[in-house]
């Protein structure tokens, strides 16, 4: 179990035009909404929280039962730590083979993996369509497909890049159901998104962030309701993008 | 046109019979070919997957280095092999010049540009984010690149299959390094250009309809298989 990320004076910059620079930390139990302007960063900091992306430098610390000050090396735990991107990418294969793919490169053995999958694929609702071919699913599905093979793999840090952006009112409310009832003490839970009710129907701790730099992190009421910065009064005002 | 029936009614008669030669030429010509298609598509993919995960100037050199070799005359890369391996040649030593190796060394060089440069093509068209993916759920860079390879796998047949079509049809370079010699070097499109040359247009006529036949095999079996393929 992870029950800590922290992360410390992380740099990470892009030829002159944006540099991201930002110090947060990340506690089990809770669900973290990071939400800020576009071109803010959110999905560059999602990248190096999960291990994906190495910063050009700074301090990212994994605390558990061992801590880990070089995540980055550890393969174990970077594959407790899961991804879901703001546009769901399908496998060529079946609904069903989609889930499975996590758990085949953990080396679950098949039949567990196969309990797994479709308890996941059940949790998403799209159980009945495991064997269709994914790449035939709508745009909400893949996204709830992509949430599926998250969940199989029982992530201790789960990551969610905006998985909500242009879907549905009924895709979104399910995918928002199934994130809620994976909060558990045991798991961090990241969460990327643009939507304001969204982030005070979900969060527990906001974290903001305008032009690379974490300007807030703090509880959800706090946040909303006095916000330490100008910009973060700007943004929940409507008046940043 | 009389002539042309009965040259085609002889033709088909020699493919029915197996006539010896012809099933010796033949055998030779998937052997060289397939050999130098296997080569070429460890090399092609190997290089095609270092310049996917490479990035600014080699990338910039090497892509249209690589889609300009996908043009090499044949004539000319059996010319520069027949002066690397010949007597007097720098390479001279290795024994190789008109032999079936040599032969499957100049269509591996032919093959494996359009192989890289095609394999290349289908990587860089794949979807951007799949890598993302496949490393976002604990895939290592390795697991990443055979899931990117495996989801780009139609497009690559078509580069495997474009590099064997190439070769197998080729003349001037295995002409060269070969030279044609009967029962050893002698392949199905050597023996087509000498018979013909000589006026006995039976076996060429064989030999034609079986490379025919081969490239339609291929073209269908691509067909087939990328009519597989999910549609996005």
């Amino acid at each position: 179990m992870i029950e800590q990320i922290e992360a410390r004076g992380i740099l990470k910059g892009f030829n002159d035009r944006f540099r991201l620079e930002c110090s947060l930390s990340l506690e089990a139990g809770c669900v973290h909404v990071l939400i800020g302007p576009n071109g803010s960063g959110k999905s560059t900091l999602m990248r190096i929280l999960s291990l994906i992306e190495r910063p050009d430098s700074g301090t990212l610390i994994y605390r558990g039962k061992r801590q880990y000050v070089d995540p980055f090396s550890e393969i174990e735990l970077r594959r407790r730590v899961v991804l879901v991107n703001t546009r769901p990418v399908v496998f060529r294969e079946s609904v069903l083979e989609n889930v499975l793919y996590g758990l085949k490169i953990r080396k679950v053995s098949r039949r567990e993996a196969l309990r797994r999958a479709e308890h996941a694929l059940k949790r998403v609702g799209l159980y009945e369509m495991r064997n269709e071919s994914a790449t035939g699913l709508s745009s909400g599905e893949k996204q709830r497909l992509s949430l599926a093979r998250a969940i199989a793999v029982e992530p201790d840090v789960l990551m969610l890049d905006e998985p909500t952006v242009n879907l549905d009112p009924e895709n979104t409310g399910v995918i928002e159901q199934v994130i809620l009832s994976l909060k558990d003490p045991e798991r961090i839970i990241l969460f990327v998104t643009h939507n304001l009710f969204q982030a005070r129907k979900l969060a527990d701790q906001v974290i903001f962030i305008s032009n690379g730099t974490i300007l807030e992190q703090s509880s959800k009421d706090r946040f909303f309701v006095s916000p330490e910065t100008e910009e973060a009064r700007r943004f929940i005002r409507g008046e940043l993008y | 046109m009389e002539f042309l029936f009965q040259a085609f009614a002889r033709a088909i008669k020699i493919i029915l019979s197996l006539d010896r030669e012809f099933v010796s030429i033949v055998c030779l010509s998937l052997r060289v070919s397939g050999l130098a298609v296997l080569a070429a598509t460890i090399t092609g993919l190997g290089l095609s997957l270092c310049l996917y995960q490479s990035k600014g100037r080699i990338r910039r050199i090497i892509v249209p280095l690589l889609n300009t070799s996908m043009g090499l005359p044949p004539v000319v890369v059996g010319l520069f092999l027949y002066l690397l391996f010949s007597r007097t040649g720098p390479l001279g030593r290795l024994n190789l010049l008109y032999t079936p190796t040599l032969m499957v060394i100049a269509q591996w060089v032919l093959a494996t540009p359009i192989i890289a440069a095609l394999s290349c093509s289908a990587l860089e068209s794949s979807d951007p984010d799949l890598r993302l993916t496949a490393l976002g759920l604990g895939a290592t860079e390795f697991q990443a690149t055979l899931k990117v390879l495996k989801e780009s796998r139609y497009a690559l047949f078509s580069s495997i299959a474009a590099g064997l079509g190439r070769v197998i049809a080729e003349v001037g370079a295995v002409l060269i390094v070969g030279g044609n010699i009967a029962g050893y070097t002698r392949v199905m499109t050597t023996a087509i250009a000498l018979e013909a040359d000589r006026g006995d247009f039976v076996l060429a006529i064989a030999l034609g309809i079986i490379l025919l036949g081969i490239s339609l095999l291929i073209n269908v079996a691509l067909y087939t298989f990328q009519k597989r393929s999910p549609v996005d």
